[in-house]
């Protein structure tokens, strides 16, 4: 999985490409907790991100609860793999998705 | 038929899936099918490494088998870890997709995922073996 960050501003895009899953979820957990601070507006751009496991929903949750208390955050260009994922776990109810 | 026995450690779930995505390539599997039947396999693979053996080594022997007749993928996960019947959880996980966020925890999902995406899903424990098999049409 590859990680690319877009900052402007208090605006963070992060783009993903591949996959986010058991072996790779850790590495955006570390990612969101270096980048995170002073954040207000939050953006996951998945137009490349093929799969997504349990343990990605659980970064993205993490991430959520985060943004919950310091501004927003929206999932954008979901495929319909990971579109199906949301929505068999509630994630459809919990995230943004554009 | 495709049998693969490896130590269930996450150090082998890479491995796993390699495997599975080549096989599901070659039997024609299309490529949504594909990454859903991963994604379950990698939900149960991680489980077992997890929890089956405790702290002990442990073997998990894969079978990957497709019924042409009946474009019917069959997987068996066969493991001599603690007996575990998915079925269980599944409630639980059920219920955790209604919780607000801040009231969901990191606990698990991928069980809930699994029971989804497959048609069928059949456990059993037998002579000291778990036996679990999901079944997919292509």
């Amino acid at each position: 999985m590859t990680i690319d960050k877009k900052l402007n501003g208090t605006s963070l895009v992060i783009a993903l490409e591949g996959r986010l899953d058991t072996m790779t979820s850790p590495q955006l957990e570390e990612e969101l907790k270096t980048s995170l601070e002073g954040i207000t507006d939050l953006t996951f751009d998945f137009e490349k991100l093929e799969y997504i496991s349990s343990a990605g929903l659980r970064v993205l949750l993490y991430a959520q609860k985060v943004m919950n208390k310091q501004g927003s955050m929206k999932v954008i260009h979901a495929s319909e793999p990971v579109l199906d994922v949301f929505d068999v776990t509630g994630f459809v109810d919990i995230l943004t998705i554009e | 038929m495709m049998t693969l026995t490896v130590k269930a450690h996450i150090s082998n779930l890479s491995m796993v899936q390699d495997a599975l995505g080549e096989w599901l390539d070659s039997i024609g599997c299309p490529m949504k099918t594909s990454l859903q039947l991963q994604m379950a396999v990698e939900e149960l693979f991680v489980n077992v490494a997890s929890y089956a053996y405790g702290e002990e080594e442990g073997d998990l022997t894969l079978s990957y088998e497709y019924e042409e007749e009946l474009s019917l993928v069959r997987i068996t996960f066969r493991d001599q870890g603690m007996p575990f019947n998915p079925a269980e959880c599944l409630e639980q996980e059920e219920e955790s997709t209604r919780l607000h966020v801040e009231d969901r925890g990191v606990g698990g999902l991928g069980i809930l995922m699994v029971y989804k995406t497959a048609d069928q899903v059949h456990y059993s424990y037998r002579d000291g073996w778990n036996i679990l098999i999901l079944e997919k049409k292509l």
